[in-house]
């Protein structure tokens, strides 16, 4: 089964794709706040790419 | 970063039970959340007043006021805003100084010639059944108070659920949804997934919905702090018998800030300003700054400009609360993300709810040892 691995991750490797999410939110909820045209872009394009993981791992994606 | 068996247990039940206090009550943020996102298009499609073909002319706000407060004799004119976005003047009025939505009236102006516009009231109708029911649970201030306690309950719930994540994953890569063995597993893997991927959103909405529902309390402080401030030097003075002119403060407030925006002007003795001044709130023109509200106090009865003040940090945090709950300051595109985001912690709630009821009876023992082998040793019945 390649989804469970051998080796247990340490807190590290468990949480840092959640603060990349967490960071692209981040970056998304405030760009859209402090201007308009580019920044609603990177803020639709951030926001946008939490469905993007959302629909890849529930269609068989997963990190490594 | 390792969490002894007991410390997961403990962890494990306080999600468990922080989500059940409050799913229900999620469920029904998110689905009525769901229409409110497009709350403004919504309103345009079915509130929408014709508007005339005129584009020239700068409505009077003395006689727009002068109109709103001549429907119903007696009353007081509280304040006046602009829309955002159309040349639309809001005139609120009501049977006292400090009346609320609930005994007052807004009326719609044409912001160009001044003209009423004949629109459905804004408290009837479905969307503002949903904003009553999303915002107050139907029951006015104690009802908000009560959902600011259910978001802090809900707050816990998100961090429980972060901490019973990393044992769930320590054998398992980010984005795992298995769907070859069972059911459970499938919906098991999906709430980890749908929900550590969210976290970032969720937790934003929750807080700033949190922040929104001490709206009374924050204005309170605020009227203690700041307006108890700038009223006191007219502590011994009677209040203005005679108004001066709405566009003559307007105007002398723009003369002195010429690069703000006037969004809003609130009468004396209203909860927005003192017994002696026009409250004249300016905004900026970017995203950030359109929601920063600060006043301009206008001596009501000689029209001089006394006061321009920033908000009290608190204040703004309250102003900058609101886009961040509501997804409204990106355009459509940003609405529509909102919205599937929504889907998606509807998403979570219902497997959470799916995940709880599917396997009650079973000893907590099994659930936890479920919890650390990333769902492999399932509970039995």
């Amino acid at each position: 089964m390649k989804a469970r691995q051998s080796t247990r991750n340490n807190g590290w490797q468990i949480f840092r794709w959640p603060l990349l999410m967490a960071l692209a939110n981040a970056v998304g909820l405030i760009a859209a706040l402090v201007g308009n045209g580019w920044y609603d872009l990177l803020s639709w394009a951030t926001l946008g790419l939490t469905l993007v993981v959302i629909v890849a791992a529930w269609r068989g994606w997963s990190a490594k | 970063m390792a969490l002894s068996q007991t410390g997961i247990r403990r962890w494990y039940l306080v999600h468990k039970w922080t989500s059940i206090v409050c799913t229900a009550f999620l469920l029904m943020f998110c689905i009525t959340g769901l229409p409110l996102i497009f709350h403004h298009e919504i309103d345009e499609l079915t509130r929408a007043p014709v508007l005339s073909e005129q584009t020239e002319g700068t409505a009077s706000l003395d006689a727009v006021a002068a109109d709103a407060v001549g429907k119903h004799p007696g009353w007081h004119n509280i304040f006046i805003s602009y829309d955002e976005e159309e040349p639309i003047i809001y005139a609120a009025v009501g049977p006292t100084l400090t009346a609320g939505d609930d005994t007052g009236k807004l009326y719609l102006y044409d912001a160009r010639s001044g003209e009423h516009l004949n629109a459905p009231p804004f408290d009837e109708g479905v969307m503002a059944f949903l904003l009553d029911l999303h915002a107050h649970l139907l029951m006015g201030i104690p009802g908000q108070l009560f959902l600011g306690v259910v978001g802090l309950v809900f707050l816990v719930a998100v961090i429980s659920g972060v901490v019973v994540y990393a044992p769930f994953m320590r054998r398992l890569s980010f984005g795992t949804v298995r769907k070859d063995r069972s059911k459970r597993v499938k919906w098991l893997d999906t709430h980890n997934m749908v929900g550590i991927v969210t976290l970032g959103w969720v937790t934003v909405v929750g807080l700033t919905g949190f922040i929104i529902t001490m709206t009374v309390p924050i204005q309170a402080i605020w009227q203690m702090d700041q307006l108890a401030e700038m009223a006191a030097p007219y502590k011994d003075a009677q209040p203005p018998e005679k108004l001066a002119s709405v566009d003559a403060a307007v105007a002398t407030v723009r003369n002195a800030v010429p690069d703000a925006k006037v969004s809003f002007v609130s009468w004396p003795g209203t909860q927005f300003s003192t017994t002696h001044h026009y409250m004249v709130a300016l905004a900026g023109d970017t995203p950030l700054t359109e929601r920063l509200i600060n006043p301009a106090m206008v001596d009501a009865e000689t029209g001089e400009l006394t006061d321009v003040r920033d908000m009290p940090w608190y204040v703004q945090t309250l102003f900058l609360s609101v886009p961040l709950h509501f997804g409204d300051y990106g355009g459509l595109p940003l609405k529509i993300i909102w919205a599937l985001l929504d889907i998606a912690a509807i998403v979570v709630l219902v497997t959470g709810l799916y995940l709880w009821l599917g396997r009650r009876r079973v000893p907590i023992e099994k659930r936890i040892a479920e919890l650390n082998s990333g769902g492999l040793a399932e509970p039995a019945e």
